[in-house]
């Protein structure tokens, strides 16, 4: 059986539940360009740390980020991928009134 | 005014909730009043930005009418108009939206009662005016937000960056980790770094990641030749539509990094290069570090080997190792997966084990028959006395316990310490299997020599007791790989 590719096998409404989810999504979605910490990264969105490197992490599980490790720090910045990318940018455009309105 | 000032405010201007709100209270107070509101371009035309659905009637058509026709500058920056309307006794007002000589548009309202007229031509001016000056603060602050935020992200990303690169100090593992995240950050398909050579004629590709021309990335190029070539020279960097070289620049050149085709059908930026310069900065740090680095451990290196080749001259094998064996340590420690810094301290304490020795008596080194008790308890010093040798080098600290305790057992009845199982440092465990393997292979007067199978079943039979199981099954494992056993069998010969 042919494998799955990882934007085949991403379902975007699974993955992202929460408005931290949306909110990571849509920072690096609009900054692709962005290699930033948890800590950088809760300040640009506005959330708690612990909360947000939870989220990252989630999402780095699911390939939609990538995470650069070291001895002392962790790296988030966006994927490469450009399947995954054209979905997750639908994925923004249909949904954000929904989570405009969601709470935590 | 340019006209994507004015289309984003008036999105602003509709989109505000104070505006929404006020209409609805003015609709209370004055009685159903439709509204209109208008762009005015550069040509002192009117444009209908917004109106009331409820005007789109019949009689709305007229008021447009009415207003489109007043549309005229000169009068718009002064005055507030009253138009004569066709129906009853209700008329239209016209209020311009101004501020400092622009004029942004108007506002038209229909429907208006006589005596309504005096009240909303006081307070409406009052809200255009607060409304002009909070949609003129939005904007400038969005401008500022578009300006300084992906500036910010750069800054933000560029300080990861360091700190991501700074803290290796390895050549081999550093170089592809900046060439990936200049991929990542100016999502590019491909990026090379190229370093000078010692005579500062040639740049050679040290690392190349993604998928790329070859011509864009040779193995060398000679300074002042082709794209990297002349960014080396002049120590200039040069921007293309497909490709970006920048100089790793210190007191001199030290390489160059490229990186080739943006994603999509983009083309590099000067803010790309502004990125690719300030990333060249923070790189040419971390590269010379290691560089230095690197340089230190050659000395390190450089140091133990010409100890270890002046005890080889006064007596071969007796205090030093064979080049097999050395490799045979480093092979199983690869094997077992031991981190680099451990692998490196390993190399150093594979060099020296037994260089300890040279402080024993020359006859009990000689000596043929079995060691008196007396005899052996002088020979168990040795690693003690390496040990303390070792103790003033501050950069061979971390090789002592490999030194120390290679001799002793898994099974607890070892050299000096008598340490048991995990207690005995993994190196030292790997260096008492290498170093029983190669005594049992090597050539002694004493005793005849062992084949390599022969050697690896005594080896098999005291996994548990002498050696570490773990150990011992790594190092059985290489052997079925026939290069390896080629390589021993070579540096045997």
């Amino acid at each position: 059986m042919r494998k799955k590719l990882p934007s085949q096998e991403i379902n975007l409404r699974r993955v992202i539940k929460s408005n931290i989810d949306y909110k990571i999504l849509n920072f690096f979605h609009n900054s692709p360009s962005s290699i930033d910490t948890a800590r950088g990264i809760s300040t640009w969105i506005n959330e708690k740390r612990e909360d947000t490197k939870k989220s990252l992490d989630k999402l780095a599980k699911f390939k939609i980020l990538l995470s650069l490790k070291n001895r002392f720090v962790v790296g988030y910045s966006y994927t490469q991928d450009v399947n995954i990318v054209k979905k997750i940018n639908r994925f923004l455009g249909n949904n954000k009134s929904n989570f405009n309105k969601l709470k935590e | 005014m340019s006209r994507n000032y004015q289309k984003d405010f008036f999105k602003k201007f509709t989109d505000n909730n104070l505006w929404k709100k006020q209409k609805e209270k003015f609709k209370i107070l004055f009685g159903n009043l439709s509204w209109f509101l208008f762009s005015v371009n550069s040509k002192s035309n009117f444009k209908l930005i917004e109106c009331d659905k409820s005007c789109q009637e019949g009689l709305t058509k007229d008021c447009l009418k009415i207003f489109l026709d007043s549309g005229d500058r000169k009068n718009l920056n002064i005055i507030i108009k009253q138009l004569r309307c066709h129906y009853k006794n209700k008329g239209c007002m016209l209020f311009p939206i101004v501020r400092g000589g622009r004029t942004y548009g108007a506002i038209g309202i229909c429907n208006v009662k006589k005596e309504a007229e005096k009240q909303i031509s006081i307070f409406l001016p009052m809200l255009i005016d607060f409304l002009i000056d909070n949609i003129q603060k939005e904007l400038e602050l969005t401008k500022i937000c578009n300006t300084i935020r992906p500036r910010a992200v750069a800054l933000s990303t560029v300080h990861t960056l360091h700190r991501l690169i700074s803290s290796t100090l390895d050549l081999e593992e550093l170089l592809p980790r900046i060439a990936r995240f200049c991929i990542q950050i100016l999502r590019a398909n491909a990026s090379s770094i190229m370093l000078m050579n010692k005579a500062k004629t040639k740049l050679i590709k040290k690392v190349c990641v993604g998928v790329f021309p070859r011509r864009f990335f040779p193995d060398y190029i000679r300074v002042g030749k082709g794209i990297q070539g002349r960014v080396a020279k002049y120590a200039t960097p040069m921007l293309k539509k497909q490709i970006i070289s920048v100089p790793l620049l210190e007191e001199e050149v030290v390489g160059v990094i490229t990186v080739f085709k943006k994603n999509g059908k983009v083309n590099f930026t000067n803010f790309d290069l502004e990125i690719l310069n300030t990333l060249a900065e923070q790189v040419v740090i971390a590269i010379r570090n290691a560089q230095l680095f690197l340089n230190q451990e050659k000395i390190i290196l450089g140091a133990i080997k010409s100890l270890v080749r002046m005890l080889e001259f006064k007596s071969p094998y007796k205090y030093t190792h064979s080049p097999f064996y050395v490799n045979s340590v480093l092979l199983i420690a690869k094997e077992l997966g031991i981190s680099k810094e451990e692998l490196r301290n390993l190399h150093y304490a594979a060099l020296l084990p037994d260089a300890g020795k040279f402080t024993l008596p020359e006859d009990i080194l000689k000596k043929r028959t079995p060691l008196t008790k007396k005899e052996f308890e002088i020979v168990k010093q040795h690693p003690i006395r390496l040990a303390e040798m070792v103790n003033s080098l501050e950069i061979l600290k971390p090789v002592i316990p490999i030194i120390l305790h290679h001799h002793e057992r898994y099974d607890g009845t070892g050299y000096p310490s008598r340490l048991k199982g995990d207690k005995i440092p993994i190196g030292a465990r790997i260096i008492a299997v290498a170093d029983a393997f190669e005594a049992m292979i090597g050539k002694r007067p004493y005793r005849k020599t062992k084949t390599l199978k022969e050697a690896l079943i005594e080896l098999a039979k005291y996994s548990g007791t002498q050696f570490d199981p773990k150990v011992v099954n790594a190092f059985i494992k290489l052997f079925k790989e026939k290069r390896y056993e080629k390589k021993i069998t070579k540096s045997r010969d």
